[in-house]
C-alpha cells in the first residue's frame, strides 16, 4: 500500500497536468466549435446596464437569416472596448451619451425610422430603440438608446456593399421585440 | 545423490508477458479512444446548440479518462514492460552456478524500472555473500532445499534440489 501511494505521489505531476490540460484544451475546443467566422454570424453588442445574452440570442436565432450560422449577443464591457474585442460586432446598442464618440465606428444609415433617431452632422447614425427588447436588456433610465451598425460589418447589404443584409434583418427583429 | 533442477524462468513466460503487454497497451489506448469519443459527442452537441452547456461534462470525462489511462500506464503497462524486459534479459544472459546454503531474507530492493527483488543470503561461499531473486519468483524458490543455484547477472534463475 505504501509503495502504491509512493508511486502515485511520484507521478502526481502527470495527474495534475492531465487535469489542467483537460480544462484548457476542451475550453479552447468548445470556443472554436461554438463560434463561427464573421461572415457566418451576426454579433450584437449591448452597451446597456446588462443583457440576458443567451436568452436574447436564442430568440434571435429562431429565424437566422439564410446563409448565416448563428447570432451572438454580447455585453460591451470595459475589457471589450480597451482591447478592441468589439471588432467583430455588426450591431451596437449604444446610449445617446456615447453616440458622438462612437460615430467613427458606425455606418451612416440610409433613412430615418423616427424623429428621435440619432443624427450627427446631418447623417443618421442610430435608430431610436424606444424600449425595444427591454425584456432582455436592462437600460439606464436616464439614457436614450440607439441601434447602430458597425461600418466593418459584412452583413449590411448596399450600405457598405456587403453580400447580404442579414444585420438589417436581425436589427428589424430586435426593434420588434417587447 | 540424485538431484533435479527447477527452472524459474522460461521462454513461455516471456511470450506470455509480451502478449499481456500488447493486451494492456491496447486496453489503455482503448480507454483513451473512448474518452476522446465521448468528448467528441459533447463537442458535437456544443456545435449544434452553440452553447457551453456540455463543457463541464467534456472536462469531467476527459479528466476521468486520462486518469484511468495514466493509472493503467503507470501501474500496469510499465510493470509488465519492466517484468518482460527483466525476463528477456535473464533468458539471454549467461548463467553461472553458485553452490552453498541459501536463506531467503526479508530485505527487498528495486532494480531498474522498479522491478522488486528480494535478497537471498549465501553461506559457505567466499566469493558471493548475497544474490537476488525476482519477487514474483520467491514463492517458487525453496531456499532450504536448494543445494546450488543458477545465476544470471546476480539474479537466481534456477535451483537444484536433492531428489
Amino acid at each position: 500500500m505504501k509503495i502504491v501511494f509512493k508511486r502515485i505521489l511520484s507521478n502526481i505531476h502527470r495527474y495534475i497536468l492531465c487535469a489542467l490540460g483537460s480544462v484548457l484544451i476542451w475550453t479552447w475546443i468548445f470556443m472554436l466549435v461554438t463560434d463561427a467566422p464573421r461572415t457566418k454570424k451576426i454579433t450584437v453588442m449591448f452597451d446597456t446596464v446588462s443583457v440576458s445574452d443567451s436568452a436574447l440570442a436564442a430568440v434571435l436565432k429562431e429565424d437566422v437569416p439564410k446563409g448565416l450560422r448563428t447570432v451572438k449577443v454580447r455585453h460591451v464591457s470595459y475589457m471589450d472596448m480597451t482591447f478592441g474585442m468589439d471588432d467583430e460586432a455588426d450591431i451596437y446598442i449604444i446610449p445617446g451619451s456615447k453616440m458622438e464618440a462612437s460615430a467613427e465606428y458606425l455606418v451612416p444609415l440610409p433613412y430615418k425610422l423616427s424623429d428621435g433617431d440619432a443624427v450627427i452632422n446631418g447623417e443618421v447614425y442610430g435608430w431610436l430603440l424606444n424600449g425595444a427588447a427591454s425584456s432582455y436588456a436592462v437600460y439606464d433610465e436616464a439614457e436614450t438608446y440607439y441601434l447602430c451598425f458597425s461600418k466593418t460589418s459584412p452583413h449590411l447589404g448596399d450600405m457598405n456593399d456587403s453580400k447580404d443584409d442579414a444585420a438589417l434583418k436581425v436589427a428589424e427583429k430586435i426593434l420588434s421585440l417587447p | 545423490m540424485e538431484t533435479r533442477i527447477i527452472e524459474l524462468y522460461s521462454a513461455g513466460e516471456a511470450a506470455d508477458l509480451k502478449k499481456k503487454r500488447i493486451v494492456w497497451n491496447a486496453v489503455s489506448f482503448l480507454v483513451l479512444a473512448i474518452t476522446l469519443s465521448v468528448c467528441a459527442v459533447f463537442c458535437a452537441s456544443a456545435y449544434r446548440t452553440e452553447t457551453f452547456e456540455k463543457l463541464p461534462y467534456a472536462i469531467a470525462a476527459s479528466i476521468a479518462g486520462s486518469f484511468v489511462y495514466l493509472t493503467l500506464r503507470i501501474f500496469v503497462v510499465s510493470d509488465i514492460k519492466a517484468a518482460s524486459d527483466h525476463v528477456d534479459a535473464i533468458l539471454k544472459g549467461e548463467a553461472e552456478t553458485v553452490t552453498g546454503r541459501f536463506t531467503l531474507t526479508k530485505e527487498r530492493l528495486f532494480i531498474k524500472k522498479g522491478v522488486a527483488m528480494t535478497k537471498v543470503g549465501v553461506s559457505g561461499q567466499e566469493r558471493i555473500s548475497s544474490l537476488q531473486i525476482y519477487d514474483k519468483k520467491k514463492k517458487l524458490f525453496d531456499a532450504e532445499k536448494a543445494v546450488s543455484v543458477k545465476v544470471v547477472f546476480g539474479f537466481i534463475t534456477a535451483y537444484e534440489v536433492e531428489a
